[in-house]
């Protein structure tokens, strides 16, 4: 079972989320709503992919990638970014699926999600 | 008694007067025979033998006449007895002379006329003062009319005002043809700019709109060095001015004047007079009243062009008070729609997460709840598209630019438009240019505001109508900037806009269609697009008859 850490300060969407993602696929998922904590709490759940929201208070969704990808026990880690503020066009051309990152504008819909995320998933382990 | 003598000889003294004046005398009897003639006379006619008695209608007269004048004043003296008076013009040489004849009788003591005496008096510089002065009233007048016709017309009515002011002073002065050429900024042509010629003359075929002076060194110098150049008859130019007299010639122009139009001391253009038909002799009153003209037309084209260069300014100030307001007012769209972005999507992530996630547990044969949760998902993403428009149109665009012939991304476009749109009733109807018209743009923004145009006229038919679809070229006119443009014009025969709304048709969220799921952002993202492409977008409707767009992209 492939696991999956939601980091994102939006408390009602995560929780939205989760349930959508287990409802569909084979996933274990785990929240982190303090983006402060984001770091930590990839230490210790290890998760497969990560979903990060760009826009939070107090640790940007950026910063903490650039942290992750800093770092080698992490840096390989796909990442699926969450973000509000971009076209859906815009997103399009930021993802990078070789480089490890995938940008979605909100509001998601499931199924582009869970395609983007099966799709890592099979890239990192053929 | 001393007899007093005379002091002077009354006899002498007529002798004296008679051969002494300025006024031509002569006798001549009943058989028009010229008996005598005083020393004016002899001076007029020095080849008169009056040893012969010569018939004075046979030797006054150049050719001689055969009979007596018609106009003669002593033969009705010699009839009547009574004083009679004419007045003459005889050609002498190359001119004619004017003279004025008063004749009176002379009779013999019963009272019989037996001679007339006949005095002729040469008027003719008289006449010709007369003329030149009735010459000049007639053209001061002329003069004050078209200066004072010029007062009160706008900047778009002076060619018109000065094509009639031509039309006066050509008809005035008997000539076929006026003409205005400015000279060119650089010089080196002269162009154009009005004529006006009598019915009956035909524009000659070969009469150019441009005179290219390097061709006509002759022209060229006498042009240049602001002299008027006055050519009375074509085919007496020498050697030095072949090329002009055949190309006068070709022109079938007989003979022209051309006058300097000088503007601060520097050359503007020429004022041009041609005649067809006749030999033109121009006095010196004639060439001040061509000067006086040509000051005319330099001055009201003068003021034309300072009027005009002042409206542009005022346009082109305008035009950026314009884009200024709108690109403060993107600035502030796209500050605010960031914000609204993350605000508003954030809870419709949520929304549509929810559905999803009911969608899927739910039980597959509940219908009606499916059916509420469909309904729920279609007005989020209704919602979503707003967002999504709003941040589009506040974002600098990246074109992705292709070249690709204009009618081919129409056809895509149109085939989307039939595949999206239910088209009942409405006909479509295209013009394409039988040209390639190649475009150097982002074929899919491009196609989003083709699509956006077509969709809105579409929408403006709800009983049907027809849009038409035409595509053509055009060729910027403007002298400082030569560029090659295409046209696609989409016209339907819908309900139209109102001028209020004309207005603003192009403002962010402005939107006539609110009840009808319109977000307002449609037409301001196609022109947003248009302009990034440097190309413009015009609408042009009427209430209740329709619509008419179109979208101006430079060729590639």
């Amino acid at each position: 079972m492939k696991k999956i850490l939601i980091i994102d300060d939006e408390e009602d969407f995560c929780f939205v989320l989760q349930r959508n993602l287990e409802a569909v696929g084979d996933f274990e998922t785990e929240v982190c709503i303090d983006s402060t904590k984001a770091i930590d709490k990839v230490n210790s759940f290890r998760p497969d992919l990560i979903i990060l929201d760009v826009m939070m208070p107090e640790v940007s969704g950026s910063d903490i990638a650039s942290e992750l990808k800093s770092r080698e026990d992490t840096k390989n880690i796909p990442i699926v970014f969450l973000t509000a503020i971009i076209t859906n066009d815009e997103a399009e051309k930021r993802s990078n699926i070789v480089g490890g990152q995938y940008f979605l504008a909100k509001p998601i819909e499931i199924e582009i999600l869970v395609k983007a995320i099966n799709k890592f998933l099979t890239e990192q382990n053929p | 008694m001393f007899k007093k003598k005379k002091i002077i000889d009354s006899e002498e003294i007529n002798k004296n007067i008679i051969d002494n004046i300025r006024i031509g005398i002569s006798v001549i009897n009943p058989s028009m025979q010229i008996l005598t003639l005083n020393r004016q006379m002899q001076q007029w006619f020095p080849n008169i033998d009056i040893s012969k008695r010569p018939i004075c209608y046979e030797v006054f007269n150049e050719p001689a006449g055969k009979k007596v004048c018609s106009y003669c004043p002593v033969f009705l003296t010699l009839q009547d007895g009574q004083v009679h008076e004419a007045i003459t013009n005889t050609p002498r040489g190359d001119e004619v002379r004017h003279y004025r004849l008063i004749s009176s009788p002379l009779k013999d003591k019963k009272g019989n006329v037996i001679a007339a005496i006949e005095m002729v008096d040469d008027i003719t510089s008289r006449i010709q003062m007369e003329e030149e002065l009735i010459f000049r009233i007639q053209a001061d007048r002329m003069v004050d009319s078209i200066s004072s016709g010029f007062i009160n017309l706008s900047s778009e009515q002076i060619d018109n005002g000065i094509n009639k002011a031509l039309e006066t002073v050509v008809k005035f002065l008997g000539v076929d043809r006026g003409l205005i050429f400015l000279l060119s900024i650089d010089g080196k042509r002269l162009e154009l700019n009005n004529c006006w010629q009598a019915t009956g003359i035909e524009l000659h075929s070969s009469l150019p709109k441009t005179i290219f002076l390097g061709a006509f060194p002759w022209l060229n110098s006498k042009i240049n060095s602001q002299e008027i150049i006055n050519i009375s008859d074509i085919s007496t130019l020498g050697i030095e001015a072949e090329t002009e007299k055949l190309e006068f010639q070709s022109q079938s122009i007989k003979s022209l004047i051309y006058i300097p139009m000088v503007s601060g001391g520097v050359l503007v253009g020429v004022l041009r007079f041609d005649s067809i038909h006749d030999i033109k002799i121009w006095t010196n009153e004639q060439i001040r009243l061509f000067r006086m003209i040509s000051g005319i037309f330099v001055n009201v084209l003068e003021r034309k062009r300072a009027e005009e260069e002042l409206k542009n300014a005022y346009l082109a100030l305008q035009r950026t008070q314009k884009e200024l307001i709108q690109t403060e007012k993107l600035a502030a769209i796209g500050r605010f729609s960031s914000g609204v972005a993350h605000e508003v999507r954030n809870p419709l992530g949520i929304i549509l997460g929810g559905i999803e996630y009911l969608d899927k547990i739910l039980p597959s044969k509940d219908e009606k709840i499916k059916e509420v949760l469909e309904k729920i998902k279609i007005s989020t993403l209704r919602a979503e598209n707003i967002v999504e428009g709003l941040l589009r149109f506040s974002r600098p665009s990246e074109l992705k630019k292709t070249r690709l012939k204009l009618n081919e991304l129409i056809q895509e476009v149109l085939s989307l438009v039939t595949y999206r749109a239910p088209l009942q009733k409405i006909k479509l109807q295209t013009e394409f240019s039988s040209d390639d018209l190649f475009i150097e743009v982002d074929r899919s923004q491009i196609q989003q505001v083709f699509f956006n145009i077509l969709i809105n006229a579409i929408e403006s038919m709800p009983n049907g109508g027809i849009v038409s679809i035409k595509t053509y070229q055009i060729d910027n006119l403007d002298v400082s900037q030569t560029s090659q443009n295409c046209v696609t014009e989409i016209k339907d025969t819908g309900i139209g806009i109102s001028k209020d709304d004309l207005k603003r048709i192009f403002e962010p969220f402005f939107t006539t269609k609110r009840d009808r799921k319109g977000t307002g952002l449609g037409l301001s993202i196609c022109k947003k697009i248009i302009d990034d492409h440097n190309g413009t977008i015009t609408i042009e409707s009427e209430k209740d008859k329709g619509t008419i767009v179109k979208v101006l992209l430079p060729l590639a």
